[in-house]
């Protein structure tokens, strides 16, 4: 059950995530008829309601400052993920491995900056998340090239700047 | 405008395939546990990257090309909650990777 | 024509992963393998569809990723309770 702040934004977040499960229904089904749309929105409605009334929705989810930085960092992410894809396919083929396991600290303030940031480390190929203590990380590594440009700490900042 | 279509549809069908191809080898090659998540992680971005973005090409854009853009999006969340999960179990229950720890 | 191709070249590294599958000497390289499996699965289910001119089998590879993922969890977390009631 995820931990509220008392002053995040309640109304707004239910609205975004109304968009964004309709869109989704939208997008799934394709159908434009009225009577559909109509089962559509009550679908995406009980859903909603359901989860409300369960407490199970985050309200921290949605910031909207975060809707500008977020398109920008994930082309930074995909330029990463594709040259580090590069560098472990260069490894695999030639076989020169040299793992190597190191910590890597997280400045980070709130818990969902330390997701975001673990999940992008084992997102790029080449560098793993074995373990998650207080803020620093257990990451294993393919090889030295990939660790050094790991602990560069450009990510790190980068992330700490999107969880302002 | 069509044979850009059609070569660029070719070229990163097969450059998907090309990065799938190299996964399952390392999947093969590596030599610990550790490793080869490695191996999988690289099946599960670039692979299905490129794979997806060919048949986008391909499909023009439409609502089946946003349907295909779900793809990579769950693909997105899912990967790295399996992939630490595993490496995490595996390292809980007792397997110690090769590498030695870094000061 | 290329699809049929690049589904050979799947079904080739499909291959590979069962033989990582069979051999793998702990639990967890065989359920990395199957998690593998399950990926290309879906992408070869896609690229299926395009070649025999049906796209609506891109729906079946969107259920077959979201299952991918819960098995995996689910099989994982079978592994771990068990090695819990060993200790």
């Amino acid at each position: 059950m995820p931990k509220n702040n008392p002053d995040s934004p309640k109304t707004i977040s239910i609205i975004v995530y109304f968009i964004l499960l309709f869109a989704l229904w939208f997008v799934l089904s394709g159908y434009l008829k009225t009577l559909l749309l109509f089962f559509g929105l009550i679908s995406v409605i009980f859903v909603l309601w359901m989860s409300v009334r369960s407490k199970s929705l985050n309200y921290d989810a949605f910031p909207l400052k975060l809707l500008i930085k977020l398109p920008i960092y994930w082309i930074w992410l995909i330029k990463e993920i594709i040259k580090s894809g590069l560098t472990t396919t260069k490894i695999i083929w030639k076989g020169n491995y040299t793992p190597q396991l190191l910590k890597v600290k997280a400045s980070q303030k709130n818990d969902t900056g330390k997701a975001n940031y673990a999940n992008a480390i084992t997102l790029t190929p080449g560098t793993v998340t074995i373990e998650i203590n207080k803020d620093t990380f257990l990451v294993h590594a393919l090889s030295k090239e990939l660790a050094e440009d790991l602990q560069s700490g450009e990510m790190d900042k980068l992330i700490k700047g999107l969880h302002k | 405008m069509g044979y850009l279509i059609h070569y660029s549809t070719i070229f990163f069908l097969f450059l998907g395939c090309f990065f799938i191809l190299s996964g399952s080898v390392g999947l093969i090659k590596l030599p610990d546990v550790f490793s080869r998540i490695h191996a999988a992680g690289l099946i599960d971005t670039l692979g299905t990257g490129f794979i997806i973005l060919s048949l986008i090409i391909h499909s023009g854009f439409s609502l089946l090309s946003l349907k295909l853009l779900l793809i990579p999006l769950f693909i997105l969340f899912t990967s790295p909650i399996s992939g630490h999960a595993i490496s995490l179990f595996a390292h809980e229950s007792g397997y110690k990777p090769k590498a030695k720890l870094k000061r | 024509m290329i699809f049929f191709l690049a589904l050979t070249i799947l079904g080739l590294s499909i291959l590979f992963c069962i033989y990582r599958a069979v051999k793998g000497p702990t639990p967890f390289d065989r359920i990395l393998s199957i998690s593998s499996i399950g990926t290309i699965m879906a992408l070869g289910i896609a690229i299926h569809g395009f070649a025999f001119n049906r796209p609506d089998f891109v729906d079946i590879a969107l259920m077959y990723i979201l299952l991918n993922f819960l098995g995996t969890i689910a099989i994982l977390k079978f592994y771990k309770m068990k090695g819990k009631k060993k200790v």
